[in-house]
């Protein structure tokens, strides 16, 4: 059996096509197996494998490859508009948004304050001016497909604070649900 | 005096490197962070969530065998078939989500100075590119001296 391809033809050109297509019918399968063999056998043993099936139901919470496995995790998560407009009438809750400061003027849940993800050292010492650690929390971002609002919260749950829930609709789901949304003043 | 053949020898060369190493490469970030990729396909909006995962773990190998294949001359016209055909899909994908306006955006734009539509656009230029080297080689291997 023949691995490696002649690809320097000669014979008859008809004699080169013939070849050509018997080596296509067995190279393709062949490679294309080899790398499906590869790719879960690495994926199984391999410390940052995913499963076969992660969780991409936006009803469900975040999307994720790996799904959430843990209590904590899925107790911190809301993904109900209703729970989350009662939030912002009783204003019982610190509303955060993670999102870039110029995304956030260009509209956010109402109440909400700015304080950017990628911004966190600079803005923490103005961040706690407004709040304690038992300062009852609701932080969001973009949507479902944003995990910006869970990297936030893991931080401040490492620095021991107490109540703290995510709004897994992010923004995006809160826009298109027809909520209202508040624009910064310029 | 090189003639017309020797500069198609080296073109040839110099495109199975080029395509082989791409995909070679592309395949190396994907594979250290498949959680990232599956989002990656999440984002493009046209995948059932079934079928994520799976993408994420199978493409990246497939990207990674071929190049070496095309490089290695191993089954080398049969790499470069699958080749052309990713990057016709990879094409198709990116070409559909510009057309209707779908933005993959979490929230984080710019951090990398583009926004995802420039990024987009810059990525099928570059698959358009690679797939002219690819039909080049396509035509080209087989003949004499290549």
């Amino acid at each position: 059996m023949v691995f490696f391809d002649d690809d320097r033809g000669g014979g008859q050109e008809g004699d080169g096509i013939k070849q050509m297509k018997e080596k296509l019918h067995i190279g393709v399968p062949f490679l294309m197996g080899l790398a499906i063999l590869a790719a879960f056998l690495y994926n199984y043993y391999a410390p940052e494998g995913i499963p076969l099936f992660g969780q991409w139901d936006t009803e469900k919470g975040t999307v994720k490859a790996v799904p959430a496995t843990s209590e904590k995790e899925g107790s911190i998560e809301i993904s109900d508009s209703e729970w989350v407009e009662q939030v912002i009438q009783s204003k019982n809750r610190l509303i955060i948004d993670t999102r870039p400061k110029a995304v956030f003027n260009q509209g956010h849940l109402p109440g909400a304050v700015s304080f950017p993800l990628v911004d966190f050292e600079d803005n923490f010492q103005r961040m706690m001016t407004q709040m304690t650690h038992e300062t009852p929390l609701l932080i969001y971002c973009s949507g479902a497909d944003c995990t910006d609002s869970h990297a936030f919260a893991d931080i401040l749950m490492n620095m021991q604070f107490t109540d703290v829930k995510i709004y897994t609709k992010g923004f995006r789901g809160w826009k298109k649900e027809g909520r209202t949304v508040h624009v910064a003043e310029n | 005096m090189l003639q017309k053949t020797d500069y198609t020898f080296i073109l040839v060369f110099l495109f199975k490197l080029i395509l082989g190493i791409s995909f070679i490469w592309a395949s190396y970030t994907k594979i250290q962070d498949p959680a990232a990729f599956a989002k990656i396909i999440y984002g493009y909006d046209l995948f059932p969530g079934f079928s994520i995962n799976i993408i994420a773990i199978v493409v990246p190998f497939i990207e990674l065998v071929v190049g070496f294949s095309l490089i290695m001359r191993l089954y080398p016209k049969s790499a470069l078939l699958v080749i052309n055909i990713m990057l016709v899909v990879f094409i198709c994908l990116i070409g559909f989500n510009l057309i209707r306006g779908h933005e993959f955006d979490c929230g984080c734009f710019g951090s990398t100075g583009l926004s995802s539509t420039a990024s987009a656009v810059v990525s099928l230029v570059r698959d358009f590119v690679m797939l002219g080297m690819g039909v080049f080689l396509w035509k080209k291997m087989g003949t004499a001296r290549t």
